[in-house]
């Protein structure tokens, strides 16, 4: 079950211009793969990926994150968590891109991730000093690592020498990673994604992050691929806050 | 009886506001959920975002929502009621600021589903906007609607209002009143001073509504029973709620803030649910609920 408290910020680790990982002075009792809603009162509420028991990594984004991203050690938030269900296996070779390293960096404080294939546009986008995991690096300008899009590291070889794998970045991206898994020989059961819609309120309720019929905040945030091939709205359709359809570009 | 009798089994559903969306409830049947029907999320004439987020705040028992009545519009809803699959009626739940916003919704989503819910008795609007009975006449509302359709109408008042007048006021025009709203609340963060929701007031909702909609029921029953039918809805998270609501009044009963639940456990819940209420009628000595609606020593 979840609770919701006032945590106070204990540090913060600056990654990049763009990357903060905030850490709180208590613990929630989660798994890699669930998130927290977020509240900062008088200015909203947001839900994030953990990154451990006791964090959160942000990308800096609109106003919600650019306050936080105001914030010093010894401040407060509101924490609902943790929320929806999180990865279920272990030894994965992992696929992340963007924001969708958080959850990732949760997997390997656990200790579960293998190999990671970690993807930003840009070197100023992303997270470096990642241990106790190989890290293969691409950027889509070429400014570190390998000079192109995230799943083009996702080789054979590599998947060879892996049984599970796990996946969280833009909706397309994980598709086109899944896909490219699934053709080199993976059982979709053995692929677990992280899906993020407009939430909110993050507890099964209002129905508003809803994907053919599931909804992300309480039925996932991670699916296995078997289940999101039953998925028709994955990677094609979104609801806006006022709970229209939108086709995902 | 006067009333056009809504005919579902079994005689629970989700409440409007709850799991919204038709695609949700398809899921759930696939799943193999077992309910007389689905009420979607309450219907607007334009699109409409609602409140910012934070619009649910928990706090021990307290549950309170300001989601303020975010809405596709009409041609986009109705995009997603055509490629409904599910087995399950639906009751297009309606909400609008004067009574043609009303009869034009009721009109052109008749054929789609099996009775109306007219939402009289949202209580979380963005700040500033006025709520609906504030502007109009409920009766002005229920007339204009009564006449676009023959299927049951169901207007939905909150605890909170005059609800004995305003159900006299329509009762011409109503076959159900559902029993009742969520009720408007406030919460203030006290290190900052802000509200801990961004539409400042918000829905209080589950258990603590459970007697104070009771009481509405009750004394709805009992001042116009003969003449309407009653749906409770407010803090029902278990087999004797509905028994206790059916000797209140009520014969249908719908369920909100208990489906905080993964798809698989609301599927059990509301599939144990029936089992749950045939035992107890057993132990009573009735054979259906039908035997105790209104039946109790209150008085």
């Amino acid at each position: 079950m979840w609770i919701k408290r006032r945590f106070t910020i204990d540090e913060i680790v600056e990654h990049n211009k763009y990357m903060k990982t905030f850490f709180f002075d208590e613990t929630i009792e989660s798994s890699p793969g669930q998130f927290a809603m977020v509240f900062i009162p008088g200015i909203g509420e947001k839900p994030f990926s953990l990154s451990s028991k006791n964090s959160i990594t942000v990308e800096k984004r609109g106003k919600f994150t650019q306050k936080l991203f105001q914030m010093k050690p010894k401040d407060f938030v509101y924490i609902k968590g943790p929320l929806g269900v999180g990865f279920r296996n272990k030894d994965y070779l992992a696929v992340a891109g963007g924001s969708g390293i958080a959850p990732m960096l949760y997997l390997i404080n656990n200790a579960v991730i293998k190999s990671l294939l970690y993807g930003a546009r840009d070197n100023e986008h992303l997270i470096h000093g990642i241990k106790d995991c190989v890290v293969y690096y691409a950027t889509d300008d070429g400014s570190y690592g390998y000079h192109g899009f995230v799943t083009d590291l996702i080789t054979e070889d590599l998947v060879s020498q892996h049984s599970k794998f796990a996946i969280c970045g833009p909706e397309i991206m994980m598709k086109i990673a899944a896909e490219k898994l699934v053709e080199l020989g993976v059982e979709p059961k053995d692929i677990e994604l992280s899906l993020e819609r407009y939430m909110k309120c993050g507890i099964g309720l209002c129905g508003s992050c809803e994907c053919s019929g599931r909804r992300i905040c309480i039925d996932g945030p991670v699916f296995t691929y078997d289940e999101i091939l039953e998925m028709q709205d994955f990677a094609k359709f979104k609801r806006l806050p006022s709970g229209k359809k939108q086709k995902i570009i | 009886m006067y009333y056009k009798e809504l005919k579902i089994s079994p005689p629970f559903m989700n409440a409007s506001g709850i799991l919204s969306f038709v695609s949700v409830f398809e899921y759930l049947e696939k799943l193999g959920v077992n309910v007389g029907a689905w009420v979607t999320k309450s219907i607007g004439q334009k699109e409409r975002n609602g409140n910012e987020n934070p619009v649910i705040h928990q706090d021990g028992d307290i549950l309170m929502n300001s989601v303020g009545l975010s809405s596709p519009n009409l041609d986009d809803f109705e995009k997603e009621l055509k490629e409904y699959k599910g087995k399950t009626p639906l009751i297009i739940s309606h909400y609008g600021e004067k009574p043609d916003d009303y009869a034009r919704s009721v009109a052109r989503f008749d054929k789609y589903c099996i009775a109306h819910e007219i939402n009289l008795s949202c209580p979380n609007f963005i700040p500033g906007e006025k709520s609906v009975l504030e502007k109009v006449n409920p009766q002005e509302i229920l007339k204009a609607v009564r006449e676009k359709t023959n299927k049951p109408i169901i207007a939905k008042l909150s605890p909170a209002q005059d609800y004995l007048e305003i159900t006299e006021r329509i009762l011409d025009y109503v076959d159900y009143i559902c029993c009742g709203n969520t009720i408007r609340g406030l919460d203030i963060e006290p290190i900052s001073g802000f509200s801990y929701l961004s539409g400042r007031f918000g829905g209080i909702s589950g258990e603590v509504l459970r007697p104070i909609t009771m009481k509405m029921v009750y004394e709805i029953y009992k001042e116009f029973g003969d003449k309407i039918g009653i749906i409770a809805c407010g803090g029902i998270s278990k087999p004797e709620h509905i028994i206790s609501y059916a000797r209140a009044g009520a014969s249908l009963f719908q369920i909100g803030t208990a489906l905080a639940k993964p798809s698989v456990e609301i599927v059990n819940f509301f599939n144990t649910l029936g089992d749950g209420i045939e035992t107890l009628l057993k132990k009573i000595g009735v054979n259906s609920i039908e035997d105790i609606v209104g039946v109790n020593y209150v008085d």
